[in-house]
């Protein structure tokens, strides 16, 4: 298999058996040792140790990284990606990497944002030349998100081959089509609001009081990448309001920006350079958050962030 | 010692043991860019390696670390921009970033007692493996890699 080089490969692969896993798995690595390429496996436990194995002695000469800690949200996922991109070419060759999503155990919006990060890899890693394949086990991953992947990659691997995904969807038409799936729920009623324009300290102060009153312990992340959406809404439009407020499974943060609209459905997926870019601010928000979600329609825009709820009791309850 | 800009929101000062200065305050859009040319002016005199103390700083936000990167870039030759002491909460913030690949930028340790972090952070980087309520820089976590 060939790759044009100096652009981003990104590739799809389902395998239905350990067999099938090395036989797409070690020649690409192998290939990539032997080129000098710097190789990363970032994939679960099991398949670490299957490459492990199969590669003996040249087993030193790639990097491996568990998944569950190689970037545990998308966001971070991306971020991890694009360092260790950043930091590898500086030894030559074509950085290569196996990244293998977990699916098992999650929320249905976390399988959401999973996918739409994998179509937006895409878009994220566009400026790099990476080669990433990206595993899918079909012994444990459910039909529907097999057939996703289909649409998130532009083509997939069997073996040494490469097929075209003819279902491929433009990273862009997919975000959307994925964001207007999942709505939104409106803010409960009755929650305190701050209106703001580039007043970002009483911004910053507001929401990381409010966090704190609903018991957030990190509420200066709170307050940091409230701060970050504040900046990017007060340079794009006119005030925004912000209200905080705890849901059953989050605290939430929402700003409505009336007349507001963001077109790019991966700002701040890419990590920010020393020259400035619009929506460096929406990347330090997605990595301070677990979840971060815009939605823009006739009247404005929306930018909701989510923190895992403060500690319950339940965490509590050894020590009463 | 004295004070280099003070507007109320934003105050910096010029010290001379290590040559650097020492900032206190917020950074966002609305000071940045005094921070900037207060920033650029020593980089411009600096004829040592230029020490920030970012210890005082009550925020700062992408755009102002984005400001101490480029000034980093801007010294002459082999001289740096040292940042000590340096609160973890803003090293965190320059890791993820990614401005710690930044050869000129040196974090130095944290300041002693950690008493000047504007707000406690008891969910502490619970380091690889563990579940954190704060996003450790160990989310990404690369084994191996002998070559």
């Amino acid at each position: 298999m060939s790759a044009p080089a100096g652009t981003l490969l990104h590739q799809g692969s389902v395998y239905g058996s350990d067999a099938e896993f090395l036989d797409m798995a070690l020649p690409f690595i192998e290939d990539g040792i032997d080129a000098g390429d710097p190789v990363l496996v970032a994939s679960t436990a099991a398949n670490i140790g299957l490459i492990d194995g199969a590669l003996g002695d040249r087993a030193g000469e790639a990097e491996f990284a568990e998944s569950a800690y190689f970037g545990r949200r998308p966001p971070q996922r991306v971020a991890a990606f694009h360092r260790y991109w950043r930091r590898a070419r500086r030894r030559g060759g074509r950085v290569r990497i196996i990244a293998e999503p977990i699916w098992t155990g999650r929320a249905e919006r976390d399988v959401a944002a999973w996918q739409r990060m994998e179509s937006g890899l895409n878009v994220a890693l566009a400026g790099t030349d990476m080669w990433m394949i990206c595993p899918y086990d079909a012994r444990v991953v459910p039909g529907p998100i097999l057939a996703e992947a289909r649409r998130t990659h532009p083509s997939m691997v069997e073996g040494r081959k490469s097929v075209d995904s003819p279902g491929y969807v433009d990273p862009v038409a997919y975000a959307r089509e994925r964001d207007a799936a999942a709505p939104l729920p409106p803010a409960p009623d009755g929650v305190q609001e701050f209106v703001f324009a580039d007043d970002l300290r009483p911004l910053r102060d507001f929401v990381a009081g409010r966090a704190a009153a609903l018991g957030m312990a990190a509420a200066a992340d709170a307050a940091t990448a409230a701060g970050e959406v504040g900046t990017y809404l007060s340079q794009v439009g006119g005030p925004a309001r912000v209200r905080v407020w705890l849901d059953p499974g989050a605290l939430v943060c929402d700003f409505q920006q009336e007349g507001g609209r963001v077109a790019d459905p991966f700002i701040g997926l890419r990590p920010p350079g020393l020259g400035a870019r619009p929506g460096d601010e929406i990347w330090l928000a997605r990595q301070l958050t677990e979840r971060l979600e815009i939605r823009s329609s006739g009247s404005g825009c929306t930018v909701r962030l989510f923190w895992r709820p403060p500690r319950s009791a339940v965490h509590l309850a050894p020590y009463d | 010692m004295s004070a280099e800009f003070d507007d109320g929101r934003l105050r910096i000062t010029r010290v001379t043991a290590p040559p650097g200065l020492r900032v206190e305050g917020e950074v966002d859009a609305g000071t940045r860019a005094a921070f900037s040319q207060v920033l650029q002016t020593a980089v411009g005199r600096a004829r040592q390696d230029l020490h920030v103390d970012l210890s005082r700083l009550r925020h700062i936000d992408l755009g102002g670390l984005r400001v101490l990167a480029a000034a980093a870039n801007a010294l002459d030759g082999e001289l740096t921009l040292v940042l000590a002491p340096l609160p973890s909460r803003l090293r965190r913030l320059i890791e993820l970033a990614g401005w710690d690949d930044v050869e000129k930028l040196r974090m130095g340790p944290e300041p002693a007692g950690h008493d000047r972090e504007p707000w406690p952070d008891p969910w502490p980087d619970p380091g690889p493996g563990g579940e954190g309520h704060g996003e450790p820089s160990g989310d990404t976590w690369v084994d191996g890699g002998t070559r």
